[in-house]
């Protein structure tokens, strides 16, 4: 027996998805990449696929591995790509799979729902078990393993190979990405304008972070979609995450529960927000922010 | 359909359906229907979270997918799909018909005026009544994740809070 990840180069949630990997009671782990990488499994399988990312032919290749290996699992990273080329292995062998794995334990399995702010436990009938494995729910795996690496060429039709990326446009962005900031400074209805976000950008820049928002900022047109930090936009890690006016909608939370602390700073002592904060402070953000700021410059001695 | 469907087919079940017999059930319903150019799914539900629903579909009706997207262009019997990745779009060109998925920020949603649900009214809608099969992923139950209800160090009230914040920000390395 044996268990099959889907490695992509330079990943950590591939590294992640080793660990559940390794975790599942299934022997020997093969890895499986199309793009030349090196990682901490036994067998490392190299698809020979030309050209540039075509999610098919991706999930081609990995089914005709698992007709060689007969794996008691394929595990693929919860990535946009882990999640895409898995669901085109499910759809391909017809059998169930379970995105946002948390943990899998007694035939039974955790996942995520609500962006991870709700638990769903499941069971998954199906002899070849489909999952990918939820962001920063499993420590990435640091084996210093060095896998034995074999090539294989899949067969592939032109159907395979009809969807793929032809091109890639650069976005040109000012200052740091939402993504990796290491502070986030994130605003909500509490900011009550595009200009109030003007203190926000201010605390930001002097924390070299950068500016986040919640929903209703976007919808009312204040700052771009880009900005937004939620399920449905970008979901942030950084070592600190201060909630300017935001009051904690759960798909806001999902966005930012990846944060190491968070600190709240909102007038309502209510806010739900609060409940999923390791700091807080109560006050309107239209005062405290500059207070914040102003006290920050006396430190740094500017 | 006050938002401009031109007509709806409800599969009607009281119960909640995995993501495999969703597909299927959706399958069945439009196999049949008239040709479409672009069929539109969301990428992912808020809720069960299953990102393949789509891609089940898709399969099912041998058309090209793409997933994710944030922008879209139809020309010429083609569709350009843009999708956010880091630092970038990565673009792909499908000819038609195709099947995507969107994500938020594609657009700007259109909302309903009254006129216009007024006139939903009047569109026709098929109620199908569906019987789900056994689920092959089962869902067992529900649970809330530990950690949640945290108790927050309250650090002030109002500006006078910020020397404490600022103490904060220091130990924890980021100023």
């Amino acid at each position: 027996m044996s268990v099959l990840v889907f490695v992509e180069p330079d990943d950590d949630l591939s590294l992640q998805a080793i660990t559940l990997a390794r975790s599942l009671d299934g022997g020997e782990v093969h890895g499986v990449c199309v793009e030349s990488t090196q990682a901490p499994v036994d067998v490392l399988h190299m698809a020979e696929i030309e050209g540039s990312y075509a999610p098919a032919a991706w999930a081609a290749a990995i089914v005709q591995l698992t007709g060689r290996l007969a794996p008691s699992a394929v595990v693929a990273p919860g990535s946009d790509r882990g999640n895409e080329v898995l669901a085109h292995v499910a759809a391909r062998l017809d059998l169930p799979m379970a995105a946002n794995v948390t943990d899998v334990r007694d035939g039974e399995l955790t996942r995520q729902r609500w962006g991870g702010t709700l638990l769903e436990e499941a069971r998954l009938h199906a002899g070849l078990k489909l999952l990918t494995a939820a962001p920063f729910a499993f420590a990435a795996c640091v084996d210093s393993t060095q896998a034995r690496v074999e090539t294989f060429v899949p067969d592939l039709t032109p159907a395979d190979t009809a969807v793929r990326v032809v091109e890639t446009v650069g976005t040109a962005t000012g200052g740091i990405s939402l993504a990796d900031a290491k502070v986030v400074v994130s605003g909500g209805r509490g900011v009550g304008s595009s200009e109030g976000f003007a203190i926000l950008e201010e605390l930001a820049a002097l924390l070299e972070g950068a500016v986040g928002c919640s929903r209703v900022v976007t919808s009312a047109g204040w700052r771009p979609h880009t900005d937004q930090v939620g399920q449905t936009g970008t979901k942030v890690s950084p070592d600190l995450y201060i909630a300017c006016g935001i009051s904690g909608a759960t798909q806001h939370i999902a966005g930012c529960k990846g944060a190491k602390k968070l600190l709240a700073i909102n007038a309502d002592p209510e806010a739900t927000i609060f409940g999923h904060a390791d700091y807080a402070v109560i006050g309107d953000l239209h005062e405290v922010v500059p207070a914040i700021t102003a006290e920050l410059r006396k430190a740094q001695g500017a | 359909m006050a938002i401009g469907a031109d007509r709806a087919i409800h599969l009607v079940s009281e119960e909640e359906w995995d993501a495999q017999a969703t597909a299927s059930a959706l399958l069945e319903a439009i196999r049949d229907e008239e040709q479409f150019d672009l069929l539109v799914f969301g990428n992912e539900s808020a809720d069960a979270g299953n990102y393949q629903v789509a891609i089940r579909v898709a399969y099912g009706l041998g058309l090209p997918v793409v997933t994710g997207l944030k922008g879209i262009t139809i020309a010429d019997g083609r569709a350009r799909c843009e999708q956010e990745v880091a630092g970038g779009r990565d673009v792909y060109d499908v000819p038609l018909p195709a099947l995507v998925t969107v994500k938020e920020g594609l657009n700007l949603p259109r909302y309903p005026s009254v006129p216009a649900k007024l006139r939903a009214n009047r569109k026709p809608i098929d109620a199908r009544p569906v019987t789900r099969p056994d689920p092959k992923l089962e869902k067992l139950r529900l649970v809330v994740p530990e950690g949640q209800g945290k108790q927050a160090e309250v650090l002030g009230h109002g500006p006078d809070a910020a020397p404490a914040v600022v103490e904060v920000l220091q130990r924890l390395g980021v100023a």
